[in-house]
Formats: C-alpha cells, structure tokens, sequence
C-alpha cells in the first residue's frame, strides 16, 4: 500500500538518513486489532462434536463472525460488547440462559447487526432469559439487546444508534433480522455515555419481516422497549419496573403492535408510551405513525409526581385502539408540540375506544386543539376500569375490532392487553 | 544641540549627556575610552540602538564623518567600527525612517579606541540609499514597516511597541489587531479559517496546544512583555510546517536587552460586571488567588484502589469514606480588583572585546475577572423550539477568574557579529476557575424547570527549553541556522463539579433532572493531558551572486525540520446516586446541606465511577521533514523565492473501542506530502512593491477529531471520525504595498484558497444528536484585504503644524466570499449518515467582513511623552456549528469591540497605562438562522464586561 519514495534525494542528500529510517514501518501502516474471537473454553460452539458440560459458562466475546448455535445446556456469557455481524445468523435455544454484566465499565450487549439475524425461539414454559451476572442482581447491570436493521428512518438515510456505533435505517421496508420469541431480558440498562443508557429491547429500522412476539423487559434502568424507525410489528410485550420509558418510539417508526403491557415501580418511571415523530425535526419524514390495538399502561407513583400514561410528542402520528391507561400521577394521554396537536387536529392522530382511568385523563396541549376525546364516535371513556394483578382485566364496552384495522391482528373483542381468561403472560413473565 | 553635563560614573566612565533642543529629548552618550595602543591610528567603533524599541540594536544605519565620504553601517547587532586619522570629527548617524543625529567634536587620537553607543528615535524621514538586504527583526512600528517594504516574501508583524501603544496585554489580543484576524471564545479565525488551519511557533519552533479541541496553543497565556514581535506568515514558505492554510504565528521572545534595564509594573483592574456585582465561584484550593492549586481538587486515592481489582467500579457504599475537600455550593470569591504585577530585567554581561552574554529575564502575574449575568443558552430543533434533550436556558449566569503566570528566561551568547548561540526557558502556569448557572424550561417536561450549576477549574501549564545557533561564515556567503526545542505541556482539569436540579410545578426543588434520569448529569470529573513536544530545525543558507556593491543577490536554503510530539490523555469521573435524598426538596443555594459528609457516610447517597474506556487515549506524531528554497534577484526590483517542502507524516492515535473490553485500536494517517511554494517581489517604485504567492499545503486532523472518542458538553456531545482525512489546500496571494512615508502604509491584497476535502465539524445522523469530523468535498475562499495607515493631516490636508500632525489613523479590513459543498452521502466512521440541512454554505467561521481600527495621538509635553489610541474591531455575522436533520446553522452574530489606552511616559522613571477594554460590552449572541419558519432565533447570548485597568511602571 505504501511505496517507498526516495526520490529527495534531488533536493537534499542528508535528508536520505531521516527520510529511509522512516520506511522501514510498513507493518505499523494499519493495525486493527478485531475482537473477533469467540472464547468457548475448547469446545466448537458452533454445533461441533463434544458440547461443554452443563453449567460451564461459556464467554462471548468481540464479533462473532460465523453462524453460531446458543444451546439451552449451556450458560453463556456476554464479555463487553458482541456483535453478531452482517451475513451471520446467531441461533439461540429454547430455554438457553445467557447472563451478563459489565467488565471495567464496559456494559455488555448483544447487537444483531445489520444483515446479521438472531433466531431465538424459547416457548411459554422455556423461555430464552437475558440477565444479570451479579448474584443481587439490579436495573441496570448490563446493557441489552439491540437489533439493527435496514429498514426506513427519518434521521438520515442511515443514522447511528446510541450505543455500539449501530448503524441503522435503509430502504427496505421488509428487511428481515430474524425471530425473537419468548425472551425475558433482566435487570438491563447499562449506561453508555453521559446521555445514554441502554433500553432493553432496541429496534433500530428493523424491518417488518422480522418476527417479534413475547417478550419481556423486567427492570431495566432506561426505556423498556424503544422502536427507532423501522416497520417491524410486535405483540406481547410485557415492560415491567422500565425505570424511563416502558414503550418508546422515534424516527419514523411504522408498525404495528398489539398486546402490550406495561407495569412501572415505585422505584423510577417516566411515561408509559413516549412516543416522537423527531425532536429534531418534527416535520421529518416518513412520519412516526404505529397501530396500536390492545395495551394496558399501569403507571405507579414513584415521588416526583410527574409520570405520564401516553405522550405523543414532537410531530407523531399514531392510532390507537383499545387501551387502558391507569394510574399515573401526571396525566393519563397528552398530545404535545403544536405539530402532533395538528396531527390529532387533522386526523392523524386516532385515538378510539381507550379508557384513561387517570387524574387528568386527555391533555390537548394547544390553543388550537378542536378535538375532543370523549365523544360517542371516538368510544373513549375515563374510566373506572379494575384491574386484577395490576395489570390483567378488559372492558368489553365501546371496543373496537382489531381485525377490522388490519390482516395482522389477532381476533381480541375488547379494550385491554390481557384477560383474565386467557393470561398469555402466565409461565414465561416475572414480576 | 548643546552640551550639557560632563561626569565620570561610578565605572570611570566618562558620561556626556547631550541635550537635543529640536526633539526636547533627553539622548544619553556614553563614551568609554579604553587603554591606548600603539597603533597609529584611532579606532571609532559603537553602537546604534533604536530608541523607540528599549534601545534595542538598530543594525544598517548610517554611520558617516561629516563632510568626507568615510562611513560603514552598522552590522545586524547596530555595532560599527573603523578607524581614523587622529583629529576632530563630526559623526553622523542616520538610519531610514529615522532621525538624523550629528555628534560633533569626538577628538580622536593615535592609538585609542573610542566607543560611542547612539540612540535613534523618531524624526523626520529622510530616504536613504540604504540597501536592506536582510530581514531583521525589530520592534517599532516603523521599523518593522520597513522590514515588511524589505523583505522578500509576504510577512506581517507586529512589533512590541505597537502593542503596548494599544495597551494589549496578552498575544491573543495582539493578533487581532493584525489584518484578516478576529478572535471569539479563544478561537481565532485567520481569514475566515478557523482553529485548524493555523499553527503557532515560538522563534521559530512548533509550540503544542494545551487544549486537545485545538490545534493552535491559547495564545492568551503569553504576555506581551515577553514578545519581540509577532511574525504572522499568511502566506506560506517551506521552512514552515506544511499543515498551513490560514496562517502560522510565530512569536519572537525578547532576547535583547540593549543596554540593560529593569523594571517593575504594578497595576490593577475591574471589569464592570464582575467586580460591580456579586462574584461566585465553587469552592477550591487555598491558593487559587495565585494559581495554585493545593490539591483539594483530586480524585478520591479509592478510584486507584479499586481499579487494581479486576471487574470492581468504585462504588462508595463498598467503603463510605469522604475524601472531598471541595463542595458544591456556590461561594463569594475573590471579589477585590484584579492584581496585575511584572519585572523585566536585561543586561548586557561583556565577556572580551567582542564575545558577550546577553540576559533577560521577564516575570509576569496577572488576575482576571470575567462574568456575564443576563445569558442565554438553549438548542434548538427546526421548529425552532427547544430541544427535547436541552432546556431553555434563560437564566444564564457565568463566572470566571483566571490567572496567569509566565516567567521567561533569555540567554544569548554572541562570540562576535558572526556566531550566536541562544537558550531560551518559558515557564506558563495558566489557571482559569469558571462556574456556570443555566436555568430554564425543560425541553423533556415544559412542566419542570431545570437548574444546573457546572464549575471547571482548568489548570494548564508550559514548559519550554529551547537551543538556538546562528552561526556566519566566509564573510556572511554562508548562514548556519539550528535549534531543537523540548516543551511539555499539560491540560488539566483538576475538578469540575455539576449539579442539575428540577424546580416541580408544586414549587419544591430536586436533586437531578426529573423524568430524564441521567447519573451523569450529577458528577466530579478530573482530566489530565499530557503532551511532550520534540523538535529540531536545521537550515543552511548559501548566498551568491554579488552585485557590484559587494551584495549577495541571491540565496540558497537547505533545510530539515524533525517533530516528535506524544500526548497521553485521561480523564476519570464520579457520578452521584441521589438515593434516599432523591425526592428531598433541596435548596438550589444550598445542595452542601444534603450533600454532606454525615449523609456521605450513612450511605444516605452516594457515588461511583463512571468508567468509560474511551475515556484514555494516546496519541503521537512524528515528522520528518526537508525543504529548500531558492531566492532569485533576477534584476534590482524582480525578486524570486521558489522552494519544495518534503513531509514524511505519521499520526497515530490508539484507543480503546466502545463496547470492547481490553482492546487497543490504532488508527493511522501515513503520508509523505510534497508541498511546493513560489513567491515574487517586484519593486515598482522605492515605495511601492507588487507580490505574489502560490503555494499548496495541508491541513491535519487533531487527535481527538481521528479518536472515536465522545466528548459531551452540556448540550452537545462532539465523536471522532476515525475516516478522517488531511485536506489539500491550493494558497494564491496576489498583493500591492505602498509606502508613502514613515510609519505609512496602503495595501491590498487578494487572496484565493481550494480546499480539496477540508475537514468541517457537522451533526451527525445519531440518536444523540452528536457532531463529528467530515471531509467535505470542496471549499472555497477568495477575499480581498486592504490595510491603511497614515496621518490624519495627510488625510484631512493640514499643515505640517497642525494637530493632526501628532494623529495617525489606521484600519484594516478583510471581504470574503467562502462557499463549502457538502456531500450528502458522506459518512463518518461508524457508517453513519450526516442528514446536513445545507448542501452548499459558507465555511465555518468565515466571516463576509472584517475591520480592525484604530486612531492613535502621540504627543510630548515637556517630560511627559503621551500616547493614546482608541481602537476597535468587528466583524460580520459567521457561522458557528452548522445544521443537521433540517436544523439550520447557527450563526455568531458580528459585534464591534472598541478599547481606549492612555500611556504616558513621564520622564525616565515612570509609565502611567490607563486602559479601558471592550467599552461597549456588546451582547455576544448566536442565532439559529432557521429558514424553514422564516426566523433568526437567538441561542446563546452573554457579555463580557468592560475592564478599566491602571497600571505604573518603575524603570530603575
């Protein structure tokens, strides 16, 4: 790469002595050192011949650069930051526990970078569990799992994420990064930098072939789970003692979602649903603009007094169908910064058959808002609504149809995430 | 002219003190008569020392017996020297720009040597036909005029006495009294070209930054007291680092005492909004007062414990031990004036008939007062409203008190005209104590009111030994120049402590941002820089081709500069968990009471480290390099210079990556540049030259521009690009001088600038909103500067008698066109996207327009000698960061700074400096220039205060 040039010697002959020490160096030229390398204690984790014994734990380190099989035998662990890069797909087992912490400082994640896949299918009884290395574990104690995809944001053509320098966004709407199914992600949140803190699940411009379903984040020190763009749909999610955020999004997020739950603790919270077009520009485009059928938001007072149910903000759109939101000391939905407020104002904004149990149920922040949200078309009510465990019990007045929004929903004739007769979080949830 | 006194002092000198009636000023002679010898005849040899620049040597004058046509110049040190039949004579000295002296009845006889040292001060101007060949460096305006009109390639310089007259302090404020400069927040802009695109030298050797943000060492630490002069090269020649586009600075150190002198200055200042007002500050060291620090501020000695113990932070309910010395409430400090003191002492030691040792000494304190407590400060989005992770700080109190302490050392050994050996020691302790108070809406929660209290103490230091040779031979055909300097320099912050609170609607006050839960906000951070700086000039320079008045017309340089620079940077903080206390309502004066030692130990809150791996980095360069140079008289008024500058360049910077643990990345930029240059002169008349430059040469990116490291301010997080690229930059310089008279000047210059991929700061595509490093495709700069300076009666047509006769008026003023192109589909070196708002836009930091000027009365009554100026500069509206994500460009909205000094020299003992700075105290404000809405909207306002300053000079 480098070509040796002697030619100054036209100008000065005793230059030659500095100038030939100096090209000796060539194997200094670029040194990158790649933490490439899978520490597995001997064995060939990727489905070789004589798996560890039980209760080893097996170290993930660096990039992992070849398709690789996690396997419920096993515990495995998280040392810094792992990268499963493009081109290769990590399978994890049902039931396989991975633990994590960090080391120095360094939190450790996994990221499912773009053009890489994760196949991680655990069941009701065996879930996929992402948690702690510490024996008393907190929120907090490692990063998270982050999923990048090439799906369509608003930040650029592609942007950044807040940790690991993920790239994220594209042009492909149906950008598949694989299946996440049945995982439980503990005690998440490490902090990156000043400003950041990891979410438990982040879905940066993941895309809509990508398969999202059953999942969990139990106390994380950030957002529970944080949508970046994308088109990527999710049901049964479950956010519990999420110390921000239980649900985020930005960036121009477009899917769908149904089934979600969100439950703060007294500890910490913010918003149950944070939801931004783009601070930066709330006219970016393609505007935030998810559908949402079926969530059941509980907030819990945790001193400040400020917790918010939902908070669309800073140019989003959204329509959301049959939720409940409850108990948060601040205000139960409020549509914030003059551009979401013409959003509502423009139709743009649906919000039809929710219950706002809530001090403060619906706050228009405008002059100009001419919309109201009790209305006999728009099937909103105040409430009271009960609910058992905090979070389980539906309405089956004034709801709406979920399959009449969309092919994608699942039949669920009332308001609310989770009947008492049908507890989809029984076996794989922890509260 | 008559003779006064006659006495023999204390040395068994005899000492004649001659008045001169026409100038009314006193003229000191010296004449030392030495042993006789047995040589039939006398010896006539002295020195002319130049009196408007504390008698400093004053070499190519005239030295001519009246009435015959015997006479020589003097040499570069002002000596002179031959002999003479015994007799009676008439000297007369008479130098360009200059006053015409006689010395008459100096009676010489056979055998003895008689010295005479003369002063030259201002007189009127009587063009000579003296042939300046060489290019010297002197301190009076005129002077250095002349060696502007004199010298080959294109320099501009700004002498010592130039800048006492405008009662500047410190060098920073010095370059900007030069054409094309400006300067805002320590920054300077040269042409439009901002930090990166300059260089600072000091006599010649590359001086290392303090700050890792900046290329260009804070020139504010110097003091004026010990500058020569300021060399300011807008233009580029090859015995100067090749990383050059807006200009290098070399600052010139003193090492000429004349005849010897000492001197002490006392004085004080106020600025009216510090000092007028209550002045608060963190707590710190006892000796702040005088830049010291104690070590009160320091990392608690457990982060050390802890870190020897693999995977444990320091978490200090592990071991509740305090061991802070400093708090977090605000306190009263240092509210008295600021004190300002300086000695400067030189001597001349003779050591045999020739060979002497020169000594100078020059120590400096000074004290400064800064606050500002009307601000503002908010980022914005491109609905121009405020940003969901900032708040609209309208409440913006800032506080700062700096010192500075500079102690410099000047050893020249001069063996005879022909040999020089120097060693020069500069000593800068720098310390600046700044405390911030922003409160304002939250951008998150309208409802909350954010509060944050941030207080730096910066400390930075220099350290500079430097070894210079020049050496003469074969009767100046040849020139040896050398020199290899060692500075080491650190940048530290021994602790900056913040706070942030959060008023709630129910009007209590809590600890943190509410509802943005970010531990970092709330913390104690400590930063240590350290640089070691190398490096090694050697130049030969070989003149030929004498003219028939015996005078080399050309010259041939050879040359080999070596750096070697090193930085080691760290930085550690603790961030504060509130715990129990974070839903106690806390007084905002006040947070010591909940932040106490008792509730430390009780483990009612507590801290930890917040380890970061990119938080270390070291770096190094090294450069080899080799230039030569040609200098070509092709007649008396065409003059060439054409030369090749060869750079074998390596930069490294190791760090470690985000997110991997025990790993080192290096990231390399491995070039050899071949920079050639060309340089023309062409005299049209004995008052006017034409000259042109082109040249190409680079710019480099900094260490922390390369290093993916994150860097986060409070409202803006800044990440390197390791993608990063030096830009090629193509210089063209086309330049008029006129030179009507003495201490006149009228230029104009044109100037054209290519970048080929400038580096430029811009927002990246990021969750964070962070900015970082690209190379732009393109940029382009063209401008035109012209400079003037004259006396107002030529100006307003007054006669000679007239008091406009004792007014000079000068300006200069600087009109720039500057475009950038921008690609869109750059990206930085995690791969992420750059979304700029502005495809096309002016360059950063380019201003369309400058003006320096100033007006400047000197006059004597009787033992007073009284000068004054009133200067002042603007400049036009720039922009500051420029926009991402649809988020317009910030721009610095043009202020004008004017400044009055008064310097009155009373008699031969006292100087009396009254000077009043910043005298309109103009609000300093940015704005979000936000098209999409069709408005300007201020982002960032605050305002420095005017400073009145008095100070008093003892000469002994």
């Amino acid at each position: 790469m480098r070509t040796t040039k002697l030619f100054l010697g036209l100008i000065l002959a005793t230059s030659l002595v500095f100038q030939s020490c100096t090209e000796n160096d060539e194997s200094i030229d670029s040194i990158v050192i790649e933490g490439d390398t899978i520490n597995n204690n001997g064995g060939d984790t990727g489905g070789g011949d004589t798996p560890p014994p039980a209760n080893e734990i097996i170290e993930l380190q660096g990039n992992i650069t070849s398709d690789l099989t996690l396997e419920s035998a096993n515990t495995y662990e998280l040392i810094g930051g792992v990268t499963v890069v493009d081109g290769v797909t990590l399978t994890i087992q049902a039931g396989t526990r991975i633990i994590a912490g960090n080391q120095g400082g360094v939190f450790s994640f996994l990221l499912i970078a773009q053009g890489a896949k994760i196949i991680a299918e655990g069941t009701s009884s065996q879930p996929i569990v992402f948690t702690s290395n510490k024996t008393t574990p907190n929120a907090g104690d490692w990063g998270g799992l982050i999923v990048a995809g090439k799906a369509p944001i608003n930040r650029g053509a592609t942007a950044t994420a807040e940790v690991a320098s993920a790239i994220y966004g594209g042009t492909d709407p149906a950008d598949n990064s694989g299946i996440l199914r049945f995982i439980r992600l503990e005690f998440t949140g490490g902090k990156i930098n000043a400003d950041s803190e990891f979410n438990g699940l982040s879905l940066y411009g993941v895309g809509n072939q990508t398969i999202v379903e059953n999942i969990q984040v139990f106390q994380g020190l950030d957002d529970g789970f944080e949508f970046f763009g994308g088109t990527v749909n999710a049901r049964f999610l479950v956010s519990v003692g999420a110390q921000d955020d239980s649900f985020d999004w930005t960036d121009g997020w477009v899917g769908k979602g149904q089934f979600w739950v969100a439950l703060q603790s007294s500890l910490e919270g913010d918003r149950g649903i944070e939801a931004d077009n783009l601070s930066a520009n709330r006219l970016a485009e393609p505007f935030s603009n998810p559908l949402l059928s079926n969530i059941t938001i509980v907030g819990v007072e945790d001193g400040d007094g400020g917790n918010q149910g939902i908070l669309l903000r800073e140019g989003t759109k959204a329509q959301i169908y049959n939720g409940i939101v409850k108990g948060f000391a601040s205000r139960g939905l409020r549509i914030q910064n003059t551009e979401t407020v013409d959003n509502f104002n423009n139709g743009d904004i649906v919000i039809v058959s929710n219950i706002i149990d809530n001090v403060n149920p619906f706050v228009l922040e405008s002059a100009d808002a001419t919309a109201t949200f009790v209305t006999p078309e728009l099937k909103n009510t105040t409430g009271p609504i009960t609910l058992s465990q905090s979070v389980i019990g539906v309405s089956t007045e004034n709801f709406t149809d979920p399959t009449t929004l969309d092919d994608w929903f699942q039949a669920a004739p009332y308001i609310g995430a989770v009947r008492a007769e049908n507890n989809w979080m029984a076996g794989w949830v922890r509260f | 002219m008559s003779v006064r006194k006659f006495s023999i002092n204390a040395d068994g000198l005899l000492e004649i003190k001659i008045n001169t009636m026409m100038k009314n000023t006193f003229l000191y002679l010296f004449i030392l008569v030495g042993f006789a010898t047995f040589a039939q005849n006398a010896t006539l040899k002295g020195q002319l020392t130049d009196k408007d620049a504390d008698n400093q040597p004053l070499p190519f004058a005239n030295v001519q017996i009246k009435g015959t046509t015997t006479g020589t110049t003097t040499d570069l040190d002002g000596l002179f020297s031959f002999e003479l039949a015994p007799g009676t004579y008439t000297i007369v000295f008479s130098f360009i720009g200059y006053e015409t002296i006689e010395v008459p009845d100096i009676q010489l006889k056979a055998g003895e040597i008689v010295t005479i040292n003369q002063a030259l001060g201002a007189g009127a101007f009587q063009l000579e036909a003296v042939e300046v060949t060489t290019t010297v460096t002197r301190e009076s305006e005129s002077a250095i005029l002349t060696e502007q009109k004199n010298a080959t390639i294109m320099q501009t310089k700004i002498g010592s006495v130039e800048l006492s007259r405008k009662g500047v302090g410190d060098v920073a404020t010095g370059l900007t009294k030069a054409t094309g400069i400006s300067r805002e927040s320590g920054k300077f802009y040269i042409r439009g070209l901002a930090d990166r695109y300059n260089n600072a030298y000091l006599n010649g050797l590359p001086l290392p930054s303090l700050d890792p943000k900046l290329k260009l060492i804070d020139l504010e630490i110097f003091s004026t007291n010990i500058v020569e002069n300021l060399g300011i090269y807008k233009t580029y020649s090859p015995h100067l680092y090749g990383d050059f586009a807006g200009a290098s600075i070399d600052i010139d150190t003193k090492d000429n005492p004349g005849n010897g002198y000492f001197e002490i200055e006392i004085g004080s200042s106020v600025n009216t909004t510090a000092h007028f007002n209550d002045f608060f500050l963190l707590n710190g060291s006892k000796y702040d007062f005088f830049g010291v620090e104690d070590g009160s501020r320091r990392p608690p000695s457990l982060l050390k414990a802890f870190r020897a113990i693999p995977d444990l932070i320091y978490d200090s309910r592990l071991v509740p031990i305090w061991q802070f010395d400093t708090s977090y409430n605000p306190s009263e400090r240092f509210g008295d004036p600021n004190l300002n003191v300086a000695i400067n002492a030189g001597k001349r030691f003779k050591l045999g008939d020739e060979a002497r040792l020169d000594v100078i000494v020059n120590g400096d304190f000074s004290q400064q007062h800064k606050a500002s407590l009307e601000g503002l400060d908010v980022a914005l989005n491109a609905q121009g409203e405020t940003l969901q992770s900032s708040f609209f700080g309208d409440d913006f109190k800032k506080y700062e008190f700096s010192t500075n302490a500079t102690l410099l050392g000047s050893f020249v050994l001069r063996t005879d005209v022909h040999n020089k050996l120097a060693y020069t020691v500069l000593l800068v302790n720098d310390t600046t104590d700044e405390m911030r108070e922003i409160s304002g809406v939250a951008g998150e929660n309208t409802d909350n009111i954010f509060k944050v209290r941030r207080g730096t103490f910066s400390q930075n230091t220099l350290q500079t030994h430097q070894f210079t040779g020049q050496h003469f031979f074969d009767q100046r055909k040849f020139e040896f120049n050398y020199g290899g300097s060692y500075s080491r320099a650190t940048g530290n912050v021994p602790e900056r402590r913040q706070l942030f609170f959060t008023e709630l609607p129910d009007g209590r006050t809590l600890f943190s941002k509410v509802g943005a839960n970010n531990n970092s906000d709330n913390h104690r951070f400590f930063q240590n820089l350290d640089e070691n700086d190398y490096s090694a000039r050697v130049s030969v320079d070989i003149n030929f081709g004498k003219n028939e008045d015996d005078v080399y017309r050309h010259k041939f340089t050879l040359g080999l500069n070596v750096r070697d620079k090193s930085r080691d940077f760290s930085a550690q903080q603790i961030n504060i968990f509130f715990d129990e206390l974070s839903t106690t309502p806390v007084d905002f004066f006040n947070p010591d009471a909940l932040l106490s030692r008792e509730n430390f130990e009780r483990k009612i809150f507590h801290v930890e480290e917040f380890v970061r791996p990119t938080n270390s980095y070291k770096a190094d360069l090294r450069n080899h390099a080799s230039f030569a140079n040609i200098e070509y008289q092709f007649s008396d008024r065409l003059t060439v210079n054409a030369g090749l500058r060869v750079e074998d360049y390596r930069q490294r910077v190791f760090f470690a990556p985000e997110g991997l643990v025990g790993v080192t990345e290096v990231e390399t930029i491995d070039e050899e540049f071949y920079l050639p240059s060309l340089s023309v002169k062409y005299i049209l008349n004995e008052k006017s030259n034409l000259r042109f430059a082109a040249s190409q040469t680079v710019t480099l990116p900094l260490f922390t521009e390369v290093a993916p490291f994150l860097d986060e301010e409070i409202n803006e997080s800044t990440l390197g690009n390791v993608l990063l690229e030096q830009s090629d930059n193509f210089n063209v310089d086309f330049k008029w001088e006129y030179f009507p008279d003495r201490s006149e000047i009228i230029s104009a210059t044109a100037f054209f600038k290519y970048l080929d991929s400038p580096i430029e700061k811009v927002r990246v595509a990021s969750v964070n909103n962070n900015v970082s490093f690209v190379n732009s495709n393109e940029a382009l700069v063209a401008g035109v500067e012209v400079e003037y300076r004259q006396k107002l009666s030529k100006l307003l047509g007054g006669s000679e008698y007239s008091l406009w006769n004792d007014l000079y008026f000068g300006f200069n003023a600087t009109a720039m066109f500057t475009e950038v192109d921008i690609d869109p589909e750059v990206t930085i070196g995690n791969g992420a996207s750059i979304a700029p708002t502005n495809l096309t836009r002016k360059l950063q930091g380019a201003s369309p327009f400058l003006l320096n000027a100033d007006i400047n009365y000197v006059k004597q009554f009787g033992k007073h000698n009284l000068s004054t100026t009133l200067d002042v500069n603007y400049f036009d509206d720039r922009i500051y960061a420029a926009g991402g994500n649809e988020v317009d460009d910030v721009y610095e909205k043009g202020f004008a700074t004017l400044n009055f000094t008064l310097r009155d020299e009373i008699g031969d003992h006292f100087v009396v400096k009254l000077a009043g700075r910043n005298l309109l105290n103009p609000d300093i404000e940015r704005y979000q220039d936000q098209r999409s809405i069709g408005r300007e909207i201020t982002v960032s306002k605050f305002d420095l205060g005017a400073d009145i300053s008095l100070g008093i000079i003892y000469k002994f």
